[in-house]
């Protein structure tokens, strides 16, 4: 095999113009193979980022039992609140009336009727607990990140050259910033250990740093808040900040921290992000179940807590006519579900239909590239065919003449697949970062790109090496 | 013992309509050891003799043993084998690959030995093949940087160095001058006494069949004489200019 290596090289070194030509050939058709793969894999990727940010995957979990009245199965807005008939009608007096063909509809609506109503409230709302966190984290699956938050007004120590004397306090985890898309526009976020430990450091935004410190940079500048002393780490824009004004400013600091401060075990919400759209439902009713189960709240009750996803909470501030949203709300898990599927579907076909084509282009540009492999391995086979015939005369069997040009064929073709690769990863690092298109790179595409090429050169080779193995060695050993 | 032994061979070529008779009925025996010069016109069928006694081509009808074994129905892939670790051929045109060193084209017959040679052991038996030719200061040295005597002393190195029964020798004077076809045919002579070769040298010069110990003429594809030979011990070359001077083409193989 080494010997055969070192005959390709050699018999490609005396042909070295034609086997530049064809080596260009080849590496053009490997290139497109990894600019293809690069920027399919890209495209596909942001398609795939994009039905993620934009389908509901965040899910917040809050206190309190500020639930729309529920809606009667024949639409009508059930606000008795009272005992109802069909709640209290009983499985046999049903099955009496609706004896015969029952259809798979008459039975579901059936037991919707005779399911037990949820009535009743409880009252006060339990809060969040740690132990409904650690629930969520470890028996909810398909989850990607948990992240709680508090918030609450303390009194602020005594800061000289600050007026303010209240401070909002927010407490949050690790995961919080990157589920609120939080922009750090200077130093630093806080670290997962600070959270854990609860370490003197604070975020803010620029609006309050510039309050508080008109005259002078706010990193790492401290603030005395009730004895203890915290430092700004980092500046954030934070697109939903309500709970900041003018005279109470809003630190963002580490959950275990403000926990302290606030002398409070519970958080106000807890966030959770589903690993995928289609799995947000799911999500959603597995801590809704088990979030019943641990307040032990029994079936005739209403739960005391809310599960939303992303896009039932903004459904109000959408401006949507309240009782529509509300008819909307009951079933909006499901709906979302099939719209986010619809549209995750249609994206990724487009995304297919994209690699797809760019992949027809390569396959044409690997196809030129063998074929300009085959010819160079014919002209091979032809000027050499005395060689072959002598090669023969000496021993060699088909077998040995047929490995020796396919050796050629693909070492022909794999040394045009590394030129190839070298380019295809050039002009990809000019599609990120010149042109600012969305590309992957990943090693298997490399070992896949070279692994074609080596393909096209066994193929293209095989029918010039079989010819070159075919010759009668009396008529190679005449030939001039 | 026979080495070779040939029975009724026949070989026709077929050309659309034309059938060729290139070998009628030949029927040979050669010993081991002999040194058989076959000479003949163009067209007799010597060339064609010596493929099929080569193993490079199988005969119409007829059969072929060599060292015993029949080798006339054999498929091409044990003829190559055959070929390999019995045959040592010389050609005409020396047919060394070109920009290929003495030592690398004497190793050619090697790669394809089985059982398979290491790169040293292939080395090696090459370097001692060109010394016992009196090479052994060419070894690194192309075809293109070679005499004419010298670059068939690598071809005969080539052919010796899987120790063959038979040297199947086709016109190996025919691309020399007068002094360098006696130097060549003078090697031969001593690999048949010192290494008990079989030699079968194709010549259609009477002066080099001259150097045989038996010398068979043919004709038409038939053998039309077949005779014992004291072999030329020495030529004086002044004696028969056998040959218009120096013809030397270092016809290499291109
Ligand atoms: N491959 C072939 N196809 C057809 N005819 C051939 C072939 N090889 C040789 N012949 C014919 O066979 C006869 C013997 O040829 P050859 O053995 O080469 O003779 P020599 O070597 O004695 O000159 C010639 O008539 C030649 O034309
Ligand atoms: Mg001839």
């Amino acid at each position: 095999m080494l010997i055969n290596l070192r005959m390709a090289l050699k018999a490609l070194l005396q042909n070295r113009l034609q086997a530049m030509l064809t080596l260009s050939g080849m590496s053009i058709g490997v290139a497109m193979v990894v600019l293809v793969s690069g920027l399919g894999l890209g495209a596909q990727q942001q398609i795939e980022s994009q039905i993620e940010s934009a389908g509901p995957t965040l899910i917040t979990v809050k206190a309190g039992n500020f639930r729309p009245p529920s809606i009667t199965t024949n639409g009508q807005q059930d606000n008795s609140g009272g005992e109802l008939a069909e709640g209290s009608m009983s499985e046999d007096d049903l099955s009496n009336e609706w004896a015969i063909e029952e259809d798979a509809a008459l039975l579901a609506a059936r037991e919707r009727i005779t399911a037990v109503r949820q009535t009743k409230n409880r009252s006060p709302a339990w809060l969040l607990r740690k132990e409904e966190r650690s629930y969520i984290i470890g028996n909810v699956s398909n989850i990607r990140a948990v992240a709680s938050s508090i918030a609450g007004n303390v009194t602020m120590g005594n800061n000289p050259g600050i007026v303010m004397r209240t401070a909002n306090i927010y407490g949050f985890e690790s995961a919080w910033p990157e589920m609120h898309s939080w922009e750090l526009q200077d130093g630093r976020l806080i670290s997962a250990a600070e959270h854990e430990s609860g370490a003197p450091v604070m975020l803010i935004t620029r609006a309050v740093a510039e309050r508080l410190w008109p005259q002078q940079p706010a990193l790492e500048q401290t603030l005395n808040i009730a004895g203890t002393t915290l430092q700004v780490v980092g500046l954030i824009e934070d697109g939903e900040a309500t709970g900041s004004s003018i005279i109470v400013p809003r630190l963002y600091i580490p959950m275990a921290l403000a926990q302290t401060l606030l002398g409070r075990t519970d958080y106000d919400e807890i966030k959770v992000r589903s690993n995928s759209v289609a799995n947000t439902t799911e999500v959603v009713n597995a801590i809704k179940t088990g979030l019943r189960e641990l307040r032990q709240i029994p079936e005739d009750t209403v739960d005391d807590f809310r599960v939303e996803s992303q896009s039932t909470s903004a459904m109000p501030s959408m401006g949507m006519d309240p009782r529509l949203a509300r008819a909307v709300q009951s079933n909006i898990v499901e709906f979302e579900q099939e719209a986010w599927e619809e549209m995750a579907l249609s994206l990724r076909q487009a995304g297919r239909t994209f690699t797809l084509l760019l992949s027809a282009a390569a396959a044409v540009s690997l196809l030129v590239g063998g074929i300009g492999v085959m010819n160079i391995m014919l002209v091979s086979v032809a000027a050499r065919t005395r060689e072959i015939g002598l090669r023969m005369a000496l021993g060699a069997r088909m077998k040995d003449v047929l490995m020796q040009f396919m050796v050629e064929a693909v070492t022909l073709a794999a040394l045009g697949g590394l030129v190839g690769l070298v380019l295809g990863a050039g002009g990809l690092y000019i599609a990120s970062n010149g042109l600012q298109w969305a590309t992957a790179i990943n090693p298997s595409m490399f070992m896949l790109s070279i692994t074609m090429a080596a393909l096209t050169g066994i193929i293209f080779g095989f029918g010039p090496a079989r010819r070159a193995a075919q010759l009668d060695p009396v008529v190679a050993l005449k030939s001039e | 013992m026979s080495v070779i032994t040939l029975e009724n061979i026949k070989k026709t070529y077929y050309l659309g309509d034309n059938t060729v008779n290139a070998l009628r009925d030949v029927t040979l025996n050669v010993e081991e050891g002999e040194f058989v010069a076959i000479t003949g016109p163009s067209g007799s069928g010597k060339s064609t003799l010596m493929h099929i006694l080569g193993c490079l081509d199988r005969p119409t009808s007829g059969k072929y043993m060599l060292n015993g074994n029949d080798v006339s129905g054999l498929p091409m892939e044990a003829l190559a084998e055959i070929r390999n670790r019995q045959i040592g051929f010389v050609f005409q045109g020396f047919n060394l690959l070109p920009r290929t060193t003495a030592t690398e084209n004497v190793e050619v017959p090697l790669l394809y030995s089985r059982p398979v040679l290491t790169s040293a052991e292939r080395k090696d038996m090459a370097l001692s093949a060109l010394s016992s030719m009196g090479l052994a200061d060419r070894v690194d040295h192309h075809p293109s940087q070679l005499s004419g005597g010298q670059q068939q002393r690598v071809a005969i190195a080539r052919a010796l160095v899987n120790n063959p029964a038979i040297i199947l020798a086709d016109e190996p004077t025919g691309n020399l001058d007068t002094k360098t076809s006696i130097e060549v045919m003078k090697l031969l002579q001593e690999l048949r006494k010192e290494k008990g070769i079989t030699i079968i040298l194709i010549t259609h010069e009477p002066e080099i069949a001259a150097y045989g110990t038996r010398i068979i003429s043919m004709r038409d594809g038939l053998v039309v004489s077949d005779e014992a030979n004291t072999p030329r011990e020495d030529f004086d070359e002044t004696r028969t200019a056998y040959k218009a001077e120096p013809v030397v083409a270092a016809a290499a193989v291109e």
